[in-house]
């Protein structure tokens, strides 16, 4: 059931079981999750079922460290951020939940074992019909992994989400689930603890039409999204003046992007034939579950992040043109601009034609060919070290409801910059030694990184899991140290930020957390039982 | 400082230069045998004769030769044709190369040796390429070579080159 909370009466209280705060990916599968579960559940949602300009500008906020753009990194209506989402999915790597004794501060309180079943049931929530991530002979139909040299770079696969947009698909599951209110246009303003702290007393909702109202949950899910969650903690501070969960200091630092930097590097291979399909563009494959989109790319053996004590790169990268082994004259008829360009372009092939001669005259295995190769576009997007001081705040504005808009001071260090240079001189000496690829480093070495080529809008970090509630906000259940009954989805949750797009992990995470709820409330429900 | 110039080449010291300069001097000397730059002031500086057979490895010298000098534009450390091929000697010696062997033998241990350079993160960067030392020696070799045509490949040279490309292929 839907609700559009612009109508409910000043002064209504709602009480219920459970209050999911946010109705995106994460928010949206907890809800799905529960039901025919037997509990009440109430779903808020600031926006409708539409992008509206006067809600999504409750986003809008000062970014004062490496520039970022707050308002159009995420969407805030019903589905949230999947509304653009592209649809990339990888599960984290097992290395990436260690404490890493090279990466200050690592270490997740779950493992890769504990999440590997709910990534198999997040695959299904976002429509993906295989789990074959890293099984390369389930991708062979359409070409086999290079065979780089050396044990420092591998070859792993994204498989796309179609992707869902969580609040088209799953809209009729909410609508028809009787347990389930869902509130439009609704926006919490403070989750308001009781005088202790200890618990969530009630929500404070408001909306932009003026109304007001209270829900009253036994249990408390916040799912507004990466940087939000940070937000809304923060910003409940009626009682808890630091912010709930905010004992330690820990809300909204930690904040990690993935820094993408749109062109690292140039490869070259001797011969596009030697790319599987799946390297050069997203490839549709057949499967006995139906068609899945997938994509090989570069990634880094833990192996080799162990040894070298470094973070993980993804990369990925697709044929430009090819580059032929005598100079091209400028097409006949060419406008001043074409021969320019087309000079340009030959400057830049005597180049490659010279690289790719010395690899064809060195280690490659191919004979001579009129074509000597092709260059090769590549992206990248690097994990960040986590740094306390990379942080959200509140900002002195506020916004239409009244509320402290976000202060962003995202940080980058030297050592982010240092490990992307390094990651691409292993896929050089990769490339070199297998025979058939070479590598030149656009990315520069950098004494400071004060400014981002690119993000992924990825909202990493703000409310980290940590055993020690003196390193992070919740627990490994998710919930908010220090309060019983506050739970937190969604990546602010991770405590290191990985290389992959998140969002099957905030899926498999809103998964375990809905597990954990469920039996939460069926021991609940059992003590309650058993007393006189 | 610039790297292109034989110690043997260098000018003797001004006559009016002090004795504590020269002792300075002779210091700076000593500590600069010890690091590898210097090391490569100290090759030989009388070619060998290998630089054609070399050079006739490649499939496009003058592609190669390209390379060769943007390493030297950018970084190359000096521009003296003995040196590069007394390092690529000493190099393919390392992996079985000697006096006398055919071209497709020698393109074999090429091969090995750029493949060992890469393996063991013996790369130089020219022009922001991350190429093996071994394939920039080649590259400043070719360079140098087609400057002076007394040590570029012949014409039968070339010729023979094709047929090494077959083989290699």
């Amino acid at each position: 059931m839907f609700i559009d909370g612009r109508k409910v009466p000043e002064g209504t209280v709602v009480e219920t079981d459970l209050a999911i705060i946010g109705g995106g990916a994460a928010g949206i599968t907890i809800a799905r999750e529960m039901i025919g579960q037997g509990l009440s559940v109430t779903l808020i949602e600031s926006g409708g079922f539409e992008f509206e300009p006067e809600t999504q500008d409750l986003y809008e906020g000062e970014s004062v460290g490496v520039g970022y753009p707050l308002t159009s990194s995420r969407l805030r209506y019903f589905g949230g951020s999947t509304n653009h989402w592209g649809g990339w999915c990888r599960p984290l790597e097992p290395i990436d939940f260690e404490k890493r004794d090279w990466v200050p501060y690592s270490g997740w309180p779950v493992t890769r074992a504990d999440l590997d079943p709910f990534y198999v049931r997040a695959c299904e929530v976002c429509q993906i019909n295989s789990t074959a991530f890293d099984d390369a002979a389930a991708w062979e139909a359409k070409g086999k992994p290079m065979p780089l040299a050396g044990d420092e770079v591998i070859t792993r696969f994204f498989l796309y989400s179609p992707p869902t947009r969580f609040g088209r698909k799953y809209r009729p599951d909410i609508e028809r689930a009787k347990n389930i209110a869902c509130y439009l246009h609704s926006n919490v303003l403070e989750i308001v603890p009781s005088e202790n702290g200890g618990e969530v007393a009630r929500l404070k909702v408001g909306t932009l039409s003026g109304a007001r109202f209270t829900v009253k949950p036994k249990a408390c899910v916040l799912a507004t999204g990466g940087i939000e969650n940070a937000r809304m903690l923060l910003a409940s501070n009626s009682v808890e003046t630091a912010g709930l969960g905010n004992r330690n200091d820990v809300v909204g630092r930690f904040f990690m992007e993935h820094p993408h930097v749109p062109s690292p590097a140039t490869f070259l291979v001797t011969d596009r034939d030697l790319l599987a399909e799946w390297y050069r563009t997203y490839t549709k494959m057949e499967g006995e579950r139906g068609t899945t989109m997938i994509r090989g790319c570069l990634m880094f053996d833990e192996g080799y992040l162990r040894r070298e004590k470094r973070l993980g790169t993804v990369m990925t990268f697709a044929p430009v043109r090819p580059v032929m082994a005598e100079p091209q004259p400028v097409p006949a008829g060419a406008s001043e601009e074409e021969r320019k360009q087309a000079e340009r372009q030959a400057a830049e092939d005597e180049t490659y034609r010279g690289i790719l001669q010395l690899a064809r005259s060195s280690n490659s295995s191919l004979p001579p060919s009129g074509e000597v190769g092709w260059r090769l576009g590549v992206g990248c997007a690097s994990e960040q070290q986590p740094n306390p001081a990379s942080r959200i705040t509140l900002s002195d504005e506020k916004d239409a409801l009244g509320m402290p808009r976000t202060r962003l001071d995202w940080r980058l260090k030297k050592e982010d910059a240092d490990n992307l240079r390094a990651n691409i001189e292993a896929v050089a000496r990769a490339f070199g030694g297998w025979g058939e690829g070479r590598v030149q480093v656009h990315f520069p070495k950098r004494d400071e990184w004060t400014e981002a080529e690119g993000w992924g809008n990825h909202h990493l970090g703000s409310t980290r899991m940590a055993a020690d509630p003196k390193l992070g906000v919740t627990n490994g259940d998710c919930r908010v140290h220090g309060i019983s009954n506050l739970f937190i989805a969604g990546s602010s949750l991770f405590p290191t930020g990985a290389t992959v797009n998140p969002t099957l992990t905030i899926v498999a995470l809103a998964l375990r957390l809905s597990d954990h709820l469920k039996r939460r409330f069926a021991q609940s429900a059992a003590v309650e039982q058993a007393l006189p | 400082m610039k790297h292109d110039e034989h110690p043997g080449e260098h000018h003797a010291p001004h006559a009016s230069v002090s004795r504590r300069t020269l002792l300075v001097l002779a210091g700076t000397a000593i500590i600069a045998a010890a690091i590898p730059s210097a090391l490569f002031l100290r090759e030989p500086g009388t070619a060998s004769g290998h630089a054609a057979d070399f050079v006739r490895l490649l499939a496009d010298p003058k592609s190669a030769a390209h390379i060769g000098e943007i390493w030297f534009e950018k970084a190359a450390p000096g521009q003296i044709l003995a040196v590069y091929e007394a390092r690529l000697s000493r190099k393919l010696k390392s992996y079985g190369w000697h006096e006398g062997m055919d071209a497709p033998e020698t393109h074999r241990v090429l091969a090995e040796t750029v493949r060992a350079d890469y393996a063991a993160d013996r790369m130089v960067s020219v022009g922001d390429w991350q190429l093996s030392e071994t394939e920039a020696d080649l590259a400043a070799l070719a360079a140098l070579a087609l400057r002076d045509p007394s040590h570029a490949p012949s014409h039968d040279g070339e010729a023979e080159e094709a047929g090494t490309e077959d083989a290699h292929g």
